[in-house]
């Protein structure tokens, strides 16, 4: 039932408000002066004031503006009930924060008809406010689930650069949203092999993050895992080839699971001999980066990670002579858009590299970004940027 | 003699003894503060009386109410003086119909 209080110093008048209003099933409390209204306020919970202008001890506008002003009170609305019929007393109770101003001698029908306006519109108010409390609570507990996403999901990029003898890292890894689709990851296999791969998921937020993680999970060297086949003879493995990694791949993650693709490219190094195997499925090209500054691209693969083996993958094979370097990233950086909705795009990337190659790994990741940032012009990452380096041979480990 | 009707909601029956008991206790206020030439009395007075009569249906009350708080103002003894026997008057030839 809403509560009404009936601020009054005219019994007549009080009289007559709790009769009309208890017709209609209002709750009703009364006060004879602005004094006593403050105190019934403090104590009671009401929905609605009927408020007298002029009243001994403390007047309807005084009355009013201390209502307005303390928490407990300031969202109950008050009508002005007065017999000072001027427009400027009016407009002054309706600066003071008042919802409606009605002139006495009022009319019966014209009164329960305000009063009900003004608890519907309270009402409405009292619940939007509660709507948008509860909205803002669940945005800021789906805030802290975003930023425990990106963080599990940061905890699967390496977090130093992996050391593996006649080899040197870098990477860079800026996650465009809270949690993004990007990972990327150098395992040992074996005493003489390392698998390298990039991976960009569709889409961002948390679906795209878990399946991010799941897909790590996949490609983890140890246990039952798809890096590594088990053979009956010695040495009890085989490691697997990058196609067939891809088409294990296909087979766990059908587009249709999680309604999620991605693109990856997955290789295989024999850090002794240089010798590098992959596949790529629809991901940017890993730029291979000659010690002599030519470039050649790894374009051997397939399509997307969840078409079902539709159309088969490619291998790529090449070797690393020392000194030659490999760029893994993802289309984060080359179709980053600046201002003019140009794309960063492959032939900016393969210059910076280029003329950065004489700098050590760790700088040209460093230039090749500030490179993309100059671009940018100030304009936000609409994707994550991933970026994974590796630089084979003796004079890598000398961190030239 | 001529009396006053007034049409009186039913669901105000009951305060109506009350309403008219507080009427004459308001004539003595306002000829003890006319005596007294207590003009904010008399506009205050005059002030409740406009603002509870209409609401009861004593549609003579605001008015006479509304006449007393600006006679007040102008310090207008004669005419205060005579809207309070004016008001009295009416108050004991009262016919009140009650209607549903």
């Amino acid at each position: 039932m809403e509560r009404i209080l009936i601020v009054d110093d005219s019994r007549d008048n009080r009289n007559l408000l709790r009769v009309i209003l208890k017709k209609h099933g209002y709750d009703l409390l009364e006060a004879a002066d602005g004094e006593q209204a403050l105190k019934v306020a403090e104590l009671e919970a009401l929905d609605l004031i009927l408020l007298d202008i002029v009243m001994p001890v403390k007047d309807g506008y005084e009355t009013c503006e201390i209502l307005k002003s303390k928490k407990h009170s300031q969202d109950i609305p008050v009508i002005f009930l007065s017999a000072k019929d001027d427009v400027s007393d009016k407009i002054r109770g309706l600066e003071l924060g008042a919802a409606d101003y009605i002139t006495k001698p009022f009319n019966k029908a014209e009164v329960v008809a305000r009063v009900k306006t003004q608890l519907k519109i309270h009402g409405l108010t009292r619940s939007l406010a509660r709507a948008n409390d509860e909205l803002l609570e669940k945005q800021q507990r789906l805030e802290e689930d975003l930023a425990a996403a990106a963080e599990i999901q940061q905890s699967l990029i390496p977090a130093s650069n992996p050391e593996v003898e006649n080899c040197c890292f870098a990477y860079r890894f800026i996650p465009s949203d809270l949690s993004g689709g990007d990972i990327f990851n150098v395992h040992r296999l074996d005493e003489d092999n390392i698998a390298i791969y990039i991976i960009d998921v569709s889409g961002h937020g948390v679906p795209a993050a878990m399946v991010t993680v799941s897909v790590a999970q996949s490609l983890q060297p140890h246990g039952r895992t798809i890096l590594k086949e088990y053979q009956p003879r010695h040495p009890y493995y085989r490691i697997t080839p990058p196609v067939d990694v891809l088409n294990k791949l296909d087979q766990q993650y059908p587009m249709e699971r999680f309604d999620k693709y991605f693109t990856t490219v997955y290789m295989v190094l024999n850090i002794r001999t240089g010798e590098l195997q992959y596949s790529n499925a629809a991901h940017p090209q890993p730029i291979l980066l000659r010690k002599s500054g030519q470039i050649e691209l790894l374009e051997a693969g397939g399509p997307i990670i969840g078409m079902g083996n539709m159309v088969p993958f490619e291998p790529g094979e090449c070797t690393m002579k020392p000194g030659d370097r490999l760029y893994l990233y993802t289309d984060g950086i080359s179709e980053f858009a600046n201002n003019n909705d140009e794309f960063f795009d492959e032939d900016r990337m393969y210059v910076e590299l280029i003329r950065h190659r004489n700098r050590s790994l760790d700088e040209s990741c460093e230039k090749l970004l500030a490179a993309l940032k100059e671009f940018a012009g100030g304009r936000k990452a609409q994707d994550d940027i991933s970026l994974l380096a590796l630089e084979f041979g003796i004079d890598a480990l000398e961190g030239k | 003699m001529s009396s006053t009707t007034v049409y009186i909601d039913i669901d105000l029956k009951e305060l109506i003894p009350m309403f008219l008991e507080s009427r004459q206790e308001d004539i003595v206020a306002l000829r003890q503060a006319l005596a007294d030439a207590d003009y904010t009395t008399l506009k205050t007075i005059g002030h409740t009386l406009k603002g509870v009569g209409g609401g009861y249906g004593f549609d003579f009350i605001t008015d006479i109410g509304s006449d007393i708080e600006l006679a007040a103002k102008e310090a207008d003894d004669v005419h205060v003086e005579k809207l309070i026997n004016s008001m009295e008057y009416s108050l004991k030839n009262l016919e009140i119909i009650y209607e549903e």
